[in-house]
């Protein structure tokens, strides 16, 4: 697909509202030539701005020159920015309101290459992994679906992969995108009633805060599709949902930095049908080794150029390092391979724990933690926000009960506390499972 | 924290588990045994009255291994303040 022929059929229709300032079809063209232009001299372009209008253009200007082009977070600092470029041998950083910054030895001097999207994982620690993606694959789930126009909400960074799954929806199918660089929940779900939004993707911990921030009968009628993703998406969100908006279409969608987007799931039910096990969806083949699930699909990424180690089994599948289990005719998530807590030689993984309280009325989110100690190596924490109308010392003694009734001991978080909303990472999911 | 303090938020946190477990408020002082006495605490409730301590008085008695303790009162000394 020609990006810049998506703009050019938009003419003045808006396209992107950047920050509450409206930009048409016409003004991101300019835009997109304008910066086109100036990075003509360049092979190796990075563009490193929270700016949904900047990524955007920088995206459409490669095509157009046919270079690769580099997408980092924002918010990293300056340090870990010039490690990854130097060993990216970045020739030229593309800032806010698309500022070109020559880097290293400048212009020209890199060997070039054919317009290819580099995403990185928005993993904490360590050097961030750097996946390449095709646009073709990118686009794949996008363009082989019926494509509704509405107006998006960005919810995500804009260098996420998820974001950038989001810009290029919007275009592909003509739709204008709301999207602001704060990810202020309360922010951005006043912006779901100030622009009439019809479409949003956001992950769980974003939907519960935006729930309580954005009451149905105030807004939310313009909300015609609700997609879910980022995090393991339980019953009781689902459900909760669905209560507050109707008519709204609510899909869970599986994808990652390094699988791409794979399939989602449409019927209401958390999980995904085990049938899909031995039967391709979306293109997508799925099967369980020890526990975790792994894809083959065509819109995985085609590899890491950051020298970290393949993902890919020796018989091409990639595994995405989510535990799941068959219970039944389904498939559900459990956790992330990687995120395990030993709390007193048990293994616990603590989203098992938060989707258990979860389920207990007057919950708004909880993140379960494990915290290190001399005694039991961790021992559990849950951070939670309690629903308005709930008090929060009953409804922390309350979780303390159910959870001993229920709960072996060592999944039992024996430290709760209840706190108005939950810490997330930049690409807006829970923290990890220590601290 | 003072002595007093620190005793009272290690009463309270034992009530808020025997509660939690369906247990009736028990009697604490000084010399109870934390594990393996009467209390209705596991090693998992200790450890996390250990994280709360450090949180709220700043000290690790543990910072260089384990330490032996077993009453109430011997917890309390491992976090007063030196005088």
């Amino acid at each position: 697909m020609n990006l810049l022929r998506q703009l050019e059929n938009g003419r003045d229709a808006q396209a992107v509202t950047q920050d509450d300032h409206p930009f048409t079809y016409q003004d991101l063209l300019q835009n997109v030539q304008d910066l086109k232009l100036e990075l003509t001299p360049y092979r190796r372009p990075m563009v490193v701005s929270s700016e949904a209008l900047t990524v955007l253009s920088a995206l459409i200007a490669c095509q157009e020159l046919d270079i690769p082009l580099w997408i980092a977070h924002a918010l990293g600092n300056r340090r870990d920015f010039d490690m990854v470029a130097e060993s990216q041998k970045i020739d030229v950083r593309i800032g806010d309101g698309g500022q070109l910054e020559a880097i290293g030895g400048g212009a020209g001097t890199n060997s070039s290459g054919a317009f290819a999207i580099h995403i990185m994982t928005s993993g904490t620690t360590g050097t961030p992994k750097i996946a390449r993606h095709a646009l073709d694959a990118l686009l794949g789930r996008i363009s082989t679906n019926s494509l509704s126009q509405g107006s998006w909400l960005l919810t995500y960074p804009p260098s996420t992969f998820a974001g950038i799954q989001v810009l290029l929806t919007a275009i592909s199918s003509g739709s204008p995108i709301v999207a602001y660089r704060t990810q202020s929940t309360i922010k951005l779900a006043e912006a779901i009633c100030r622009y009439s939004i019809t479409h949003v993707s956001a992950t769980p911990t974003f939907w519960r805060a935006a729930l309580m921030a954005l009451h149905p009968s105030r807004a939310g009628n313009s909300l015609r599709q609700i997609t879910i993703g980022g995090e393991i998406v339980d019953q009781s969100l689902l459900d909760t949902l669905r209560r507050a908006f109707p008519s709204a279409r609510i899909a869970h969608i599986f994808a990652s930095t390094e699988a791409g987007a794979l399939f989602s799931v449409k019927d209401g039910y958390a999980g995904f049908p085990a049938a899909w096990l031995s039967t391709k969806i979306d293109g997508v083949e799925l099967r369980i080794q020890d526990g975790i699930l792994q894809v083959r699909s065509p819109r995985t990424m085609q590899a890491y150029v950051s020298g970290h180690p393949s993902p890919y089994t020796a018989d091409g599948w990639l595994s995405a390092g989510d535990l799941v289990e068959v219970r039944g005719d389904r498939v559900y998530f459990s956790g992330r391979s990687d995120a395990i807590v030993n709390v007193g030689g048990a293994k616990v993984h603590p989203e098992e724990v938060e989707r258990f309280i979860l389920g207990i009325e007057g919950i708004a989110d909880v993140v379960v933690v494990g915290v290190k100690n001399a005694l039991s190596g961790a021992v559990l924490k849950a951070d939670v926000v309690p629903m308005p109308g709930f008090e929060p010392e009953a409804l922390r003694q309350k979780i303390a009960r159910v959870c001993h009734s229920a709960l072996p001991a060592h999944k039992i978080p024996r430290i709760i506390h209840m706190v108005p909303h939950v810490t997330t990472s930049f690409a807006g999911k829970k923290s990890g499972p220590l601290e | 924290m003072s002595d007093t303090e620190i005793l009272d938020f290690i009463c309270l946190r034992i009530q808020e588990a025997a509660m939690a477990k369906g247990t009736g408020s028990v009697a604490i002082d000084g010399e109870t045994l934390i594990l393996g006495g009467h209390l209705p605490v596991d090693s998992l409730d200790l450890a996390a009255i250990v994280v709360e301590l450090e949180s709220c008085t700043g000290c690790d008695p543990f910072s260089k291994g384990f330490v032996d303790f077993r009453t109430v009162g011997e917890l309390v000394r491992l976090y007063s303040s030196p005088k």
